[in-house]
């Protein structure tokens, strides 16, 4: 008996329609836990080596975890993973809201579709129902709209993810939306959903969940939403959400800047928390069972329109604000709303964007190629760009394409300063002077993304000048000594296990991360959801397989996979940031490669950044050892 | 005045001797950036920081006895 | 005692709703609550919280009498319940809620233990001994 999960996969192949459920074997809990580890074996297990992101034969993997739906703290957490049409390899990404735990009370941990529908369909799911319908008048709406459709005509208790314009025209960073405002926003999940010809799903569960031990769990519950609101950073942390951190990136200079040429941002304070909340903000909005809601809900009015929006939250703040120097925070929310509807994730569409900007000023792109002027700071560029861009039209082509693609057409140096890692586009922590954060994207297994391993904080505790220094510098307008560069792999490995745990478990991490709210409680809750005693280490031990099976999913469905592809973008080291509090630092290629180089000694991969078949057994991947070894 | 200072797990696993929760004394009006150089702080790996519950920013002072909830650099991301 | 909603304070979390029927029926199962958050998107860009007032509508209503006042609150009496779900009808509130997985609907029973759990203070019990 399975504890805590719903107990069955639903396997749906949106070719013929066909459904079946299948019950969710009690090895994939006991060694992938749930969510991303469930995506993460069940793609290396069932997409066929080769598949290409947009064949039918792809998977779209919908999952939650065993302690998503129940009464613990943040536990609406899903998790979405596919091939990655912007990377080529492995693909995943969370989701907040509501969504995980509809699924469950339907009665499924696992959604995964295969195929693709002969015609543009969304999927309803009303506990045993489970069928595809038309999407007459839905197919090219926004996903907000499509949402906003769904509810009244099925009611409100039905919860959704939708695709926008962006999805169903294949733009490779299209995102799944949900909720109003809450995104699987990287890698082009939304993509592949499009590439299904499917719109939405709509899900109503009435079920229960077996727990086992209830009535310890509801104990145990209860102390753990005192014990959330009990921790000094509770009431502080929650008004302004992640927007919270926009003025400590600048001081630390971290902020991406105007396509990240430099890393701050001197008009930071028209867009940061308090500006948020201040100009903006109706509504604190969170996920399922969340103690503290992030979700900053309002309502933007610039001279291009109103519009009401979740956001900005700390990574559009930082792409569509700073990266692309939008510097009123209504803009920048006005443009957040663009990409919702639209269904953008706004740290691509915003990276691409400043991409094209730049290439403008340089006149890489001419005004006829683009079809008008642009401009860094204008908000009609922006929304010119996120615009074309969602339905391939003009420029819009190219510009689907993320930047690893599009400046590889265009040439002209443009690569130089196209910012990703893998083809997927650079999230808000402009990294020259900080080298663990910076080893974080360069090996983040889905590309450059900060969530796997945000090491900032331990830069800056390493660069940061002396109290004394700083007293005498003027405070914040002081300049940071170089951080030094050779020891961070151990601490970025170490991240890299204990934040993607969260995404197996199915709940968020902001309470651990945030207040400080303990595992230990995360051990107790886990027991009494699930019956099994795992302690943390433990947990972490599975975290650290998964870790080692998204690399190799990647190695073997990307040619000439590995090192090669953990490089960050030439404008880090060849051209050092020009101002702000880390004027004058870059990485060197020595810097980078002695970071890669102790982080693959570390992880057990070889020099070439593959994991060896030494480690992949320890790790208790035989079968992954077996398929990568040489001559297979 | 009396400042009662509470620093995260977050900042003490950066800043290795630093206590939980210290109190000190300033003896007159001042800055939250100058209440945390007088404990040894570097204003630098401060993320977040509330007086009373409410959030603060560095610059802004204080003239009465408060408790300031020090957030450090681990959260984030 | 009653309970009062503060619906500007809510995140649209529904722990509310986990708990009562955690509390009521000894099940993790949210469609089994007594209440209900509704969310207003994309406008007014807010929750509302739909509670049992006490009203008592219900209680007038049902044919057999099996609705009665036990101290502060309205409780149905599953032994003379028939299903009948005239007491839904009527309910000017929408809290009166059907499940294939009860026999009688699902009514708030003042047990607070939404008011407890609510981790914005959205939900006030007041009153009472």
């Amino acid at each position: 008996m399975l504890y805590g999960y719903a107990g069955t996969i639903l396997d749906v192949d949106l070719t013929s329609g066909q459904v079946a459920k299948t019950p969710l074997p009690e090895n994939l809990a006991r060694d992938y836990i749930g969510g991303r580890g469930f995506v993460a074996r069940l793609l290396w297990e069932r997409v066929s080596p080769g598949t290409a992101p947009f064949d039918p034969e792809n998977l779209l993997i919908i999952a939650s975890g065993p302690l998503s739906g129940h009464l613990v703290p943040a536990s609406g957490k899903t998790h979405f993973g596919t091939k990655s049409p912007a990377t080529g390899g492995y693909a995943d990404s969370n989701m907040g809201g509501h969504f995980g735990p509809a699924l469950k009370y339907a009665g499924y941990d696992v959604l995964l579709l295969t195929g693709r529908a002969p015609e543009p369909s969304y999927l309803f799911i009303e506990d045993d129902t489970v069928e595809l319908r038309s999407t007459e008048g839905y197919w090219g709406r926004g996903a907000l709209t499509v949402e906003e459709k769904l509810k009244k005509e099925l009611g409100d208790e039905f919860k959704t993810i939708t695709i926008g314009p962006a999805g169903e025209n294949l733009v490779r960073f299209a995102c799944i939306s949900h909720d109003f405002g809450r995104q699987a926003g990287r890698t082009g999940v939304g993509a592949v959903m499009g590439s299904k010809n499917l719109k939405a799903i709509a899900v109503k569960g009435t079920g229960g969940l077996p727990v086992f031990d209830v009535d310890g769990l509801y104990e145990k519950g209860r102390e753990a939403y005192e014990k959330v609101k009990a921790k000094p950073g509770f009431a502080g942390w929650t008004p302004e959400g992640t927007a919270g951190i926009t003025d400590w990136v600048n001081e630390v200079g971290a902020f991406p800047t105007r396509n990240f040429q430099t890393s701050f941002f001197p008009a930071y304070k028209n867009i940061n928390g308090r500006a948020v909340v201040e100009h903006l903000k109706i509504t604190d909005k969170g996920c399922f069972c969340c103690p503290t809601p992030c979700g900053k809900y309002g309502k933007t009015v610039t001279n291009l329109g109103s519009a009401y929006v979740e956001g900005p939250e700390y990574e559009s703040i930082a792409i569509l604000g700073g990266d692309c120097t939008l510097d009123s925070v209504e803009e920048v929310a006005y443009a957040n709303h663009v990409c919702d509807e639209l269904g953008l994730d706004t740290i691509s569409a915003g990276g691409v964007s400043a991409w094209a900007m730049e290439c403008f000023e340089k006149g890489i792109l001419s005004e006829e190629q683009v079809g008008r002027k642009i401009r860094f700071g204008d908000l009609e560029s922006v929304v010119y760009l996120l615009e074309k861009m969602a339905v391939r039209e003009g420029i819009g082509d190219l510009l689907a394409e993320g930047v690893m693609r599009a400046s590889k057409e265009l040439g002209q140096g443009s690569e130089d300063f196209a910012i990703h890692v893998k083809g997927l586009e650079w999230t808000g922590y402009e990294s020259r002077n900080a080298p663990g954060m910076m080893l974080a994207y360069l090996t983040a297994d889905i590309g450059a993304h900060h969530n796997r391993a945000w090491a900032l904080g331990h830069d800056v505790a390493g660069s940061a000048a002396s109290v004394h220094d700083l007293i005498s510098a003027g405070g914040s307008k002081g300049k940071l000594a170089k951080s030094r560069v050779g020891g961070q792999a151990k601490n970025v490995i170490e991240l890299q296990h204990i934040r993607p745990l969260f995404d197996c478990l199915g709940v968020c991490r902001l309470q651990y991360m945030e207040l400080g709210f303990e595992v230990e409680n995360y051990e107790e809750l886990f027991f009494l959801v699930t019956g099994r005693k795992m302690s943390w280490d433990e947990l972490l031990e599975v975290s650290e397989r998964i870790w080692h099976l998204t690399r190799a999913f990647s190695a073997r469905e990307i040619e000439e996979f590995g090192r090669k592809c953990d490089y960050p973008p030439p404008r880090f080291s060849e051209e050092p940031v020009p101002d702000g509090p880390n004027e004058g630092h870059f990485l060197s290629r020595e810097e980078l490669d002695t970071l890669l180089d102790e982080y693959y000694a570390a992880r057990g991969w070889d020099q070439t950044g593959i994991p060896t078949d030494e480690t992949l057994r320890r790790v208790g991947l035989a079968d992954v050892a077996d398929a990568l070894a040489p001559g297979k | 005045m009396r400042i009662t200072l509470h620093f995260s797990g977050g900042l003490r696993a950066v800043l290795a001797h630093l206590p939980e929760e210290p109190t000190i004394h300033m003896d007159g009006p001042a800055s939250l950036r100058e209440i945390l150089v007088q404990a040894g702080i570097n204003p630098l790996l401060v993320v977040l920081i509330t007086v009373d519950g409410k959030r603060g920013e560095k610059d802004q002072v204080i003239d009465h006895d408060a408790r300031i909830n020090v957030v450090g650099p681990m959260a984030g991301g | 005692m009653e309970l009062r909603a503060i619906h500007e304070r809510c995140s649209g979390c529904r722990a509310c709703e986990l708990a009562c029927a955690l509390a009521n029926f000894r099940e993790m199962n949210p469609a089994k609550s007594a209440l209900g958050i509704e969310g207003r998107f994309p406008a007014p860009g807010d929750y509302r919280i739909h509670l049992c007032d006490q009203c008592g509508a219900c209680a007038e209503a049902c044919p057999e009498d099996a609705i009665t006042l036990e101290d502060d609150a309205y409780l149905i009496d599953p032994e003379l319940c028939t299903g009948c779900l005239t007491c839904v009808d009527v309910c000017p509130h929408g809290v009166m809620y059907v499940h294939a997985g009860t026999e009688t609907p699902i009514k708030c029973t003042l047990c607070g233990a939404c008011a407890e759990i609510c981790p914005r203070e959205a939900i006030a019990l007041e009153g009472g001994a």
